[in-house]
Formats: structure tokens, sequence, C-alpha cells
């Protein structure tokens, strides 16, 4: 089961010959300043631009793409430009690459809210600078990535770690809308991050249509039992779990899949495929994915 | 001779046996936390309370005793009373609550007339392990105040609170003279914070 559409990225190093471009691309480049780098990086990112439409099976006219979008996003770092596409079904893909040196410390408050503040600060000084860089490249492609964009800025998204290879965001306020995920490359040079909303009116499917055999995998070791003997069925009874290794598998569970259960839910799962359920209910994309407290 | 009274080593031997049991519990949580800054403080933790374990073992063979075998402990008490956490930040609140009553009852240790100078030197050398737990775990709370809201993790904490009284002032009770030279009296008995 793949629950995060794949993701391809088109790099640009050459600029798109103008004697190439549509009517339409002609006359966004006219209207760019004449002299300058800006003309060239932007029919470098055209012809990766180009490249990534046709991927996806639209149309190659890039004078036709507005941002943010549903299935590409483009970012340029000094001569190079790079498109990350998407042919699953999301409500928009945001990518960022950096490769210069990383923002000044000081610029952090302009886009980490003050819990991120304090998890940079216990970072141990020399990784600082590159956690920053790589915290800005995710947060831009969260905010590139996000259909309702025009309602904040970079401290609308939050990370509930120092961003790594991969995870998930949330917006801090407003209504709650698609799902954030994304993930980070480091580059010889800097960071590479792509970022995708989930499109949440598209509905989770059953559990019965789903393959549990991905939640048995990670029960197996949790609870010392074969995978193969994990099924749907099973009550926590069934488990003789004791309590430590109850409360390892449930938090272990809201751990991996970036979830909160309460108290309440726990209690109201009477089968392994209640729990699945319940999990899956709650994942970004699904419908009623609301915080739960309590 | 001996060097312990028998409450003494009971009661040190009761320490043991609680740190251990934080060391197991904190071994579990190691395991549960993704990877990160968070991931690091509570594997540290978990070594931490496996070295207070053993810190309490070296310092009652020093007084010419071994640690007494027994499976008590203050934590299993409490969470026998709270019910087990559901999620990461109950297991964060439930540990803010507890380091604050070790910290209560140590600094209580350390008030006793005529304290060995072998025990004052284990509890000082924990003590300064416990005030950077106290840190931060508070720190980890605050910032899960995105994901859980702050007012719950606020309700969160002062529910563990209230039931860490009450444990308290039952195993006062339950252990009675062996506890006595603590001088604690029922109406003593505040929150971790006051102690």
């Amino acid at each position: 089961m793949t629950r995060v559409p794949g993701v391809r990225f088109f790099l640009g190093r050459e600029p798109l010959p103008v004697a190439e471009l549509t009517g339409g691309e002609a006359a966004q480049y006219a209207a760019l300043p004449p002299h300058g780098p800006r003309r060239r990086a932007w029919l470098t990112g055209r012809h990766a631009l180009r490249r990534a439409l046709v991927w996806t099976g639209r149309p190659a006219d890039t004078s036709r793409v507005t941002f943010p979008h549903d299935a590409v996003s483009l970012s340029y770092s000094g001569a190079i430009a790079v498109v990350a596409a998407t042919d699953g079904a999301v409500a928009g893909i945001g990518v960022d690459v950096e490769t210069g040196p990383p923002p000044d410390i000081e610029t952090a408050r302009v886009f980490l809210r003050d819990g991120e503040l304090r998890m940079l600060r216990r970072l141990p000084p020399p990784r600082q600078p590159g956690a920053l860089l790589r915290w800005w490249t995710v947060k831009e492609a969260l905010f590139k990535a996000d259909p309702d964009n025009h309602l904040g800025g970079l401290r609308r998204y939050v990370l509930g770690t120092p961003p790594g290879g991969g995870g998930v965001a949330r917006r801090a306020a407003g209504r709650c809308g698609a799902g954030l995920s994304y993930r980070s490359f480091a580059l010889r040079r800097g960071y590479l991050s792509v970022a995708l909303a989930l499109d949440p009116t598209r509905s989770v499917p059953p559990m019965a249509n789903r393959d549990f055999s991905e939640l048995a995998a990670k029960l197996a070791p949790l609870i010392s039992r074969p995978a193969a003997t994990i099924s749907p069925d099973l009550t926590m009874n069934d488990l003789a779990l004791d309590s430590m290794t109850a409360v390892e598998m449930v938090v272990d569970l809201q751990e991996d899949y970036d979830i909160l259960l309460s108290r309440a839910d726990l209690e109201s799962c009477a089968t392994l495929g209640d729990l699945a359920e319940l999990i899956w209910s709650r994942l970004p994309g699904a419908a009623g994915n609301e915080p739960v407290r309590g | 001779m001996p060097s312990l009274s028998d409450n003494d080593r009971w009661l040190l031997s009761y320490y043991r046996s609680s740190e251990i049991n934080a060391a197991l519990f904190f071994g579990r949580v190691s395991r549960m936390v993704k990877p990160g800054e968070l991931q690091a403080e509570v594997t540290h933790h978990f070594a931490d309370e496996a070295n207070h374990a053993k810190y309490w073992n070296q310092c009652i063979n020093d007084l010419d005793a071994y640690p007494i075998k027994m499976r008590e402990s203050y934590q299993d008490q409490y969470l026998d009373a709270v019910g087990m956490p559901s999620n990461l930040m109950e297991v964060m609140a439930i540990t803010q609550v507890l380091e604050k009553r070790v910290i209560g009852q140590y600094r209580r240790q350390l008030r006793v007339p005529g304290l060995h100078p072998r025990v004052k030197q284990t509890l000082d050398q924990i003590m300064l392990d416990e005030r950077w737990h106290i840190q931060y775990v508070r720190d980890a709370l605050e910032d899960m105040k995105d994901r859980y809201g702050a007012d719950h993790i606020e309700a969160t904490l002062d529910k563990f609170t209230r039931a860490d009284q009450e444990v308290y002032a039952k195993t006062l009770a339950e252990y009675g003279e062996r506890v006595d030279f603590l001088g604690v009296r029922p109406e003593f008995l505040g929150g971790p914070d006051d102690l």
C-alpha cells in the first residue's frame, strides 16, 4: 500500500531556447527585465517544467501553469532549477532547493515558531546552521504545496521535530484542510525538500479494502508474535499484553503514523481491526482528521 | 558492624528498585520516540536512571550491606492509580510529575538529621541529573503544545499531580514506621512543587 503519492524531480541546467517558446511563454518572457540573470533562470526553469508537465500527461505549454499547483512545483538556486512533479491525486505540491549558505541564525524567528526555535537552540551549535537551512527548505516547500498559503506565512506550518529525511507538518491555525507531508534530501551543498498537501476530499478506503499486513508487520516485533498470526479479528485480550507493552504499542503506532489517540479512542477498540480502522481514519487526508483531545 | 539500620537499608533498596523500574520504563519510551532531539534526551534519561540504580547499589554495598531484593517501586504504585498513558504527551506528563516527586523525596532525605555522608554523596550525585530531567521534560511538553493543546497539557498535568499527592500519602501510610524518620506529616503533603 502506498499512502503518499510518488514524486519525481526534473533538474534544469540549460535554458530553453527562446525560439521554442509558445506564444504564451514568449509573452511572459518579454515581460521580464531585459538585463540581469532573471531571463536565463526563467528559461532554465521552463526547460525543466516542460519535461515535468509531459511526464504528468499535461500539455507542455508552461504559460498555463499557475502556482500553487496540484502536480508541479518549481524552485531555483543559483544557475539550476528543480521541478518536483507528482502523478498522484494531491491538493498541492511544493519544492525548494537551497545550495547557498544557511540563513543568518537571527532570521530564524521569521520562519520558525517558538517551539521550533527551542528545538533549534537545543541542537549542538555546529549543527544549527545546517538544520536551519533544511528547516527553511521544508517550510518553503510546505508553503508552496498549500493551496491555502495566502492565509499566512512560513510560521503557519508546524513541524513536531527538527526536520529530518521526512515527516508530516500541521498548520498552526485555521481550518484543518489537507494533511501535509514532506521529504528532505541533503545535497552535497544544501538541501532539497518537497512537500505534498494531501487531498482532504479523498475518502479513505474502509479497512476491509486495505492491506492489514502493513499494520501486522508493525505490531509483530512490538507484541512478540509472528505477523502471520496477527489478524483483524484478534481482540486486545487475545494479545495478553502486559501494561507497558500495551503502552509501547499504542504510542509507537501514534508516533509512526503521526496521529493522536485518546484513552477513550483506545477503549473503543475491541479488536485489532477496530484499531486499524481508527488509525486509518486519523491519517492525513482522511475525512474528519481533526486533532484529538482528551 | 553494619552501618545501615533495617529501615535505612529498606528505604535505599526501595530507591534502587524505583530507579530500576524508571530505567525499564524509559528504555521502553526510548524505543517509542521518533528520530530527533527528544529521542536522544529520552535515551540519555534511560541511561541516567540505570546509573542511579547502580549508585544506590554501590552506596548500600559501601555501607556493608546488600540491597533487599524487591519489586516495589513508586512508579508502579503511581501507574496503578492513574492508569497507563495513552500517548506520548501523557508519558511525558507522568514523567514530569514523577521526576518532581523524586526530587522532592531526595531533598527530604537530605534534610534528615545525621544522614550518613555516603548516602548524602549518592543523593547529591543523582540530584544533578534529576534537575536536567525536569528541564528537558518541561521543554518537551512545551514543544507539544501545538500538537496536543496547551490547555489539554495543563489539565493532564493537574490531574496527574493530584493523583501523585494521593499515591504519596498512601505510600507513606503503607510503609509507616520505615519512613517515619523522614518526618513527613499528612498536613505537609503538598504537591511535588512544594517539596
